[in-house]
């Protein structure tokens, strides 16, 4: 009899704590997108400079490793795929496939994978080490808000680059498919544009973006989030880093599930294209 | 170095007085646990104005978790504590804000922040809390960085500067707003003795001089004997001691007696894995011949 009511009693104090953890990331995430928006005008909440610093850390930076992951990705789609479709049909086809698949969904989640371990990992560290050290603690009795300072900043700017990082990346898959199908396979610049334009509209880009802005909110509240509760010494840092990317990555990977299966719902409804 | 360096700001100075004759700190029936940790018990007193308190007892028994219910950095589950009249967990950001401009801390950390300058570090709570212009701003965290003798590390970054240096930005930021109460987390772990004179000269001349309350967690009994006008000691949740520095003195509690003479022996007990440890390198024989030597 003893053991049942424990098995509940354990059970409902897990689902209490999940809740209490829900609600407090919550209430994180909606400081975060507040201050963040509040900031732009007032410049108490954070210092202007941190936007930039940030802008530069998480954009400009960015730019070489999602142009060159970018190209490969498209280029190897093209080389992988082409054999197989040239067996069905013509050839000139894999400009629609990689054309639709880059800009819907490669693009958006392989830039936002990239993006979670360069920029996700480094607010996680960034901010368990200033935890640890009191220094979140010691802007909190100084009257500064901490999520203002330190989140609000790195939302802006990581909701701002990850869907500019992610047009860098579609553009270079697009380019590595186009030199790797006319180069490799001798489909010609004319049929690959056909192609290209009969398969790929305006909505696959949009769509693709509008995802990518999805997946930074999740990043930074992730990653600032595990961030902001490391408790301990400097060894709980790279565990709730390596926490912190793990949760990112299933979070990304499921809601893009879900927007897609959102998308379908409304384009039978014909509510988008 | 001049203990006496004040700069009268109107804006700054009207919310750091204390208002009333009453006690700086009030806590009244403060309980904390983390967990099955029942760190905080019932804990209840006052902290007169312009005085040095000196909070002790072993490491791990819960005085930065006190602090840390003092300065509203945490909630207790139960119980409340006035900084001069003001609930510091009210529900009020006005009351809070109101109560928080009334201290500052120095953290067992520092807690300067590493992307800011020395400098920048100490103009933070100047710019958060006034609208002074950016000249006067510079003035005074000057002033206040040459109080502590820093005043030609101002452009340095947190991570160029010793750990004394730290202490000594991270005091000054605690004072930039000329606050009437200031808390000080260890102040002079890791530094040598020098530097721990220099702190307690910090410490005491303020508020000697300016009727500044301070609280001060320390394990450094010269420094104890220095500085506090009362001391308290911590141990499983609740204050066994409380008295002048002289009662600590000639106190025959066992506790006390034993902390003060860093006895491994005793009722505060060393870690469990340290005694077998002890006791399987130098032997049970030995231990007893030890407790039995006067
Ligand atoms: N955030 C926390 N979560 C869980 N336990 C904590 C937390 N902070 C402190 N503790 C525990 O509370 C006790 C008191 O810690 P602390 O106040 O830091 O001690 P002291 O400052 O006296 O060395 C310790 O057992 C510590 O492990
Ligand atoms: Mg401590």
């Amino acid at each position: 009899m003893a053991a049942p009511t424990k098995l509940i009693s354990d059970l409902g104090a897990l689902v209490n704590r999940y809740i209490e953890v829900l609600g407090a990331a919550v209430k994180f995430g909606g400081a975060a997108i507040w201050y963040g928006v509040r900031g732009i005008f007032n410049r108490r909440i954070y210092p202007r400079h941190d936007l930039i610093v940030h802008m530069d850390y998480t954009g400009a930076r960015s730019t070489p490793i999602m142009v060159l992951l970018g190209f490969l990705v498209g280029a190897s789609l093209v080389i992988q795929t082409t054999p197989s479709i040239a067996r069905y049909g013509p050839a000139e086809l894999v400009a629609g496939v990689v054309g639709v698949s880059v800009l819907r969904t490669l693009g958006p989640l392989l830039a936002a994978i990239i993006f979670a371990g360069r920029v996700g990992a480094g607010f996680t560290a960034e901010l368990g080490t200033m935890a640890v050290s009191e220094e979140i603690l010691a802007l909190d009795t100084m009257g500064i808000h901490p999520v203002g300072y330190l989140v609000a900043p790195r939302f802006l700017a990581a909701v701002l680059m990850l869907p500019a990082c992610t047009v860098l990346f579609d553009l270079s898959a697009l380019i590595g498919g186009y030199l790797a199908g006319t180069m490799q396979f001798n489909i010609s610049h004319e049929s690959w544009m056909d192609v290209t334009k009969q398969f790929v509209n305006l909505s696959n880009f949009t769509f693709g973006l509008a995802k990518s802005v999805v997946f930074a909110i999740i990043i930074t509240l992730v990653c600032c989030y595990k961030g902001f509760t490391v408790r301990g010494s400097g060894m709980e840092v790279g565990r709730a880093t390596m926490q912190a990317i793990v949760i990112s990555l299933i979070l990304i990977i499921f809601s893009d599930f879900v927007m897609s299966m959102v998308y379908n719902f409304l384009s039978k409804l014909g509510i988008v294209e | 170095m001049s203990g006496n360096v004040r700069i009268e700001l109107p804006q700054a100075r009207k919310d750091s007085h204390l208002r009333s004759g009453g006690p700086a700190i009030t806590v009244r029936n403060l309980d904390k646990s983390y967990d099955d940790n029942h760190v905080l018990d019932d804990l209840s007193f006052d902290f007169e104005r312009g005085k040095v308190y000196v909070i002790m007892g072993p490491s791990g028994c819960g005085k930065s978790t006190l602090l840390r219910q003092m300065i509203g950095a945490e909630h207790p589950d139960a119980g409340e504590v006035l900084i001069d009249g003001i609930d510091i967990h009210s529900n009020s950001r006005r009351l809070r804000d109101e109560a928080r401009r009334k201290f500052g801390v120095l953290f067992q950390s520092s807690a300067l922040l590493n992307g800011l300058t020395v400098a920048e570090n100490v103009a933070l709570p100047i710019q958060r809390h006034t609208d002074l212009p950016q000249s006067t701003i510079d003035l005074m965290v000057k002033l206040k960085l040459e109080l502590v003798g820093m005043g030609n590390a101002l452009d340095k970054y947190p991570y160029e500067i010793s750990g004394g240096m730290k202490k000594r930005a991270g005091l000054a930021r605690a004072i930039a707003l000329d606050p009437a109460i200031v808390f000080y987390d260890e102040p002079s772990a890791g530094l040598d003795p020098v530097m721990i004179g220099v702190i307690d000269k910090l410490i005491k001349d303020p508020t000697s001089k300016l009727g500044i309350t301070s609280v001060v967690i320390t394990h450094e009994m010269p420094s104890i004997f220095r500085i506090a006008d009362e001391v308290l000691m911590l141990w499983n949740g609740r204050f066994v001691f409380r008295g002048t520095p002289e009662a600590l003195r000639n106190s025959t509690d066992p506790l006390v007696r034993q902390f003060l003479k860093g006895d491994p022996e005793g009722p505060i007990g060393a870690p469990r894995q340290l005694s077998e440890l002890s006791e399987r390198l130098i032997g049970p024989s030995a231990r007893d011949a030890r407790s039995a030597t006067p």
